[in-house]
C-alpha cells in the first residue's frame, strides 16, 4: 500500500514545482532505499520485515537518491475552534519538493502560515490533512524524536538554556549518543565561525549574533541532513545577521545540507538559490527557481528580491 | 458584637474611598449565612453517623474545591475538571485514609467530628495547590514555549521538554507551605491550634494536633499539586511529542 501511495505522488504534485524541482516526471521516486532505516522505525519494520539493520547506517547519506529530502502533498492545517472561537485556518492545499541539498526560500506576509509550514516538517506541529514525506518516507513513519534530529530547527530567537556554550552544544535526552568530544566541539564552533574559547564562557553573556551561531552549531553537532530556519537573521541587528547569513551559506556549500528557510533577509535568499515560495493567507501563490532563468519572475517575489519588504512587522507566523 | 469589628472596617474603606463597602457588606452577610447553614448542616450529620452521609459529604466538598481549583485557570483546558477531581480526590484521600487511619486512629473511622474537619482543611489546601500550580504552569508554558519547542526541536520527547515548567510550578505551589512550616507558630498560631486553646484545651495537647495538621498540609499540598501539573501538562502534549501551542 505503501508503494502504491508513493507512485501516485509524481502525479499528484502541483506541476508547477514539479518541473522545477523535478525535471522528469518518469523518475517519481521508487520504494527508496529500504535498507537505511533503522529497525526503531516500527512501521518500516512491519512494512519489510526482512529489512533489518543497525541504526547508525541512517547518518550515512546515502538514502534513495531520487527520493527529494521533502515532498509536501496537499497540506492542510487548521487550529482546532472552541465555543468561543471558530476553527483558523493556517495552510491549505500546500504541495512543494525540496531535492536534496537544494534550498527553498518561503516568503510572504505575516500570518500567512510560514513558520507553521516550517514546524510541519520535522512534525513540531500536525497537518490536519495532506503528507509530508521526508527521504521519501512519511514522516510520520519517522519516531518524531529521530526525525527532528535529522531536521534540525533554527528558531527567530536563539533559544540558550542555563549553563555553559559547552551545555547548550551538548544538551541531548539522556540515552542519545553522539560525538560531543572537545575535538568536535571546538571545529563545530569554528564551522560558525565562533572562537573555541567561547565553549566555558555563559550561554547568556553571548551577544545575540553568537546565540544564534551557537543554536546553528548546535543543530550541526546532530548531524542533520536537513536545516529548517525560522527568520534565523530577524532578531539580529544588520552585521550580525550579515554573518549569519555568512555561515549558513557557507554551511549549505560545504556539508551540501538541504535548507528550507522562512526569512525577510532578500540576502539569505540570494545565497541560498534554490526556490522562491510565496505564500498568502496558508495558500501557495507563486513559486520561484532561482536556478532556471527562464521562469517568469511574479512582480511580488521580484519586489521582494530587490530588497523591499514583503511583510513588515516581525510577527511570527 | 463581632460586627462592630465590620463597621469599623467599613468606616475606613468610607474614609480612604476604597470602594470596597459593598462587597464588604456582601461578604459580612455571606459569611454570617455560610457560616450558619455549615453549623447547621454539620449538626445534623453528627447526630446522624452514618459512613454514606460522610461519604457524600465528601464528595460534595471535593465538588466545590475542583470548581474552585479550575475556574483559577487563565485559559481552559480540556479535561481540567476531570483531572482537578482525580487529583484531588486522590491527594485527599490518600492522606485522610493515612491521618484517620494510622495517626489519630479514629474510630469508626467516619466519625464525623474528626473525619469532616480534616478532610476540610486537607481538601483546601490540595486545592489552593493544585489551583496555584495550574496557574503558574499556564502562565510558564505561554512564556517560555519557545523553548519548550528549542528542546522539542533538539529531540526531548514532550515529557522532558515540559519538565522545566512542570518542576517550576511545583515549587511555586509548595513554597507557601514549606514557608509556613518554618515560621509556624513563631509569627502567629495556627487558626486550629487558636480555636482549640480558646475552647478550653492545653496548649500541649493543642500543639500535638497542630504538628499532625502540618504535616497533613505538606503532604496534602506535595500530592495535589504534583497529580494535578504532571496530569494537566500532559494535555498540552500530543503523543507526537507535539506542544498544542493553540492551548497557550
Amino acid at each position: 500500500m505503501e508503494e502504491k501511495h508513493h507512485q501516485l505522488l509524481g502525479l499528484t504534485a502541483p506541476i508547477l514545482s514539479a518541473r522545477v524541482f523535478y525535471p522528469s516526471l518518469l523518475e517519481a521516486p521508487t520504494a527508496g532505499v529500504l535498507w537505511t532505516m533503522p529497525p526503531r522505525f516500527s512501521r518500516m519494520n512491519i512494512l519489510h520485515k526482512d529489512a533489518r539493520v543497525r541504526a547508525e547506517r541512517i547518518v550515512a547519506p546515502d538514502y534513495g537518491e531520487k527520493d527529494p529530502i521533502f515532498e509536501v502533498n496537499h497540506l492542510s492545517l487548521d487550529y482546532p475552534g472552541g465555543r468561543s472561537h471558530p476553527v483558523v485556518e493556517i495552510l491549505n492545499d500546500v504541495s512543494f519538493r525540496v531535492e536534496r541539498g537544494h534550498a527553498l526560500t518561503l516568503v510572504g506576509p505575516s500570518g500567512s502560515g510560514k513558520s507553521s509550514l516550517l514546524r510541519c516538517l520535522n512534525r513540531l506541529v500536525e497537518p490536519t490533512s495532506g503528507t509530508v514525506r521526508f527521504n521519501g518516507y512519511d514522516i510520520r513513519s519517522f519516531d518524531p524524536r529521530e526525525l527532528r534530529r535529522r531536521v534540525a530547527l533554527v528558531m527567530q530567537t536563539p533559544v540558550m538554556f542555563e549553563g555553559t556554550v559547552r551545555d547548550n552544544l551538548c544538551i541531548r535526552p539522556a540515552g542519545v549518543s553522539g560525538d560531543f568530544s572537545e575535538n568536535r566541539l571546538v571545529a563545530t564552533l569554528d564551522e560558525v565561525g565562533l572562537e573555541s574559547t567561547l565553549v566555558d564562557r555563559e550561554a547568556a553573556t553571548l551577544s545575540g549574533g553568537e546565540k544564534q551561531r551557537v543554536t546553528i552549531a548546535r543543530a550541526l553537532l546532530r548531524d542533520p541532513q536537513a536545516l529548517l530556519l525560522d527568520e534565523p537573521t530577524s532578531a539580529l541587528d544588520p552585521p550580525n545577521a550579515l554573518l549569519v547569513v555568512e555561515t549558513i551559506s557557507r554551511l549549505r556549500a560545504s556539508r551540501a545540507l538541504s535548507i528550507v528557510a522562512v526569512t525577510h533577509q532578500p540576502d539569505l535568499v540570494r545565497r541560498l538559490g534554490g526556490g522562491l515560495l510565496y505564500l498568502r493567507k496558508g495558500r501557495v501563490e507563486a513559486f520561484h527557481s532561482l536556478e532556471g532563468s527562464d521562469t517568469v519572475l511574479d512582480a511580488r517575489l521580484q519586489a521582494f528580491l530587490a530588497g523591499e519588504n514583503i511583510a513588515s512587522g516581525g510577527g511570527r507566523t | 458584637m463581632a460586627l462592630v469589628l465590620v463597621a469599623a472596617i467599613i468606616v475606613v474603606s468610607l474614609r480612604q474611598s476604597l470602594g470596597l463597602e459593598r462587597d464588604l457588606a456582601i461578604g459580612t452577610v455571606r459569611a454570617i449565612v455560610q457560616l450558619y447553614a455549615v453549623g447547621l448542616i454539620l449538626a445534623a450529620v453528627f447526630s446522624m453517623a452514618r459512613w454514606y452521609w460522610i461519604l457524600l459529604i465528601l464528595g460534595v466538598m471535593t465538588g466545590v474545591a475542583t470548581q474552585a481549583a479550575v475556574s483559577r485557570l487563565g485559559k481552559p483546558v480540556p479535561g481540567a475538571t476531570w483531572i482537578a477531581a482525580i487529583a484531588l480526590t486522590v491527594s485527599t484521600a490518600a492522606t485522610l485514609a493515612y491521618v484517620i487511619g494510622v495517626v489519630v486512629q479514629v474510630r469508626p473511622w467516619y466519625e464525623p467530628q474528626y473525619i469532616i474537619p480534616i478532610a476540610g482543611m486537607i481538601l483546601g489546601n490540595s486545592m489552593t495547590s493544585a489551583a496555584l500550580a495550574g496557574d503558574r504552569l499556564q502562565s510558564d508554558l505561554r512564556a517560555r514555549s519557545d523553548e519548550i519547542e528549542a528542546r522539542l526541536a533538539l529531540g526531548f520527547s514532550g515529557r522532558e521538554a515540559l519538565q522545566p515548567m512542570v518542576r517550576a510550578s511545583l515549587r511555586a505551589a509548595m513554597i507557601p507551605t514549606v514557608n509556613g512550616m518554618m515560621t509556624v507558630g513563631l509569627v502567629q498560631l495556627p487558626g486550629m491550634m487558636t480555636g482549640q486553646i480558646l475552647a478550653g484545651s492545653s496548649p500541649l495537647v493543642a500543639i500535638r494536633y497542630q504538628m499532625v495538621v502540618v504535616f497533613m498540609q505538606g503532604a496534602a499540598t506535595a500530592l495535589g499539586s504534583l497529580l494535578f501539573v504532571r496530569m494537566a501538562a500532559g494535555r498540552y502534549l500530543t503523543p507526537a511529542h507535539q506542544l498544542r501551542r493553540y492551548m497557550l
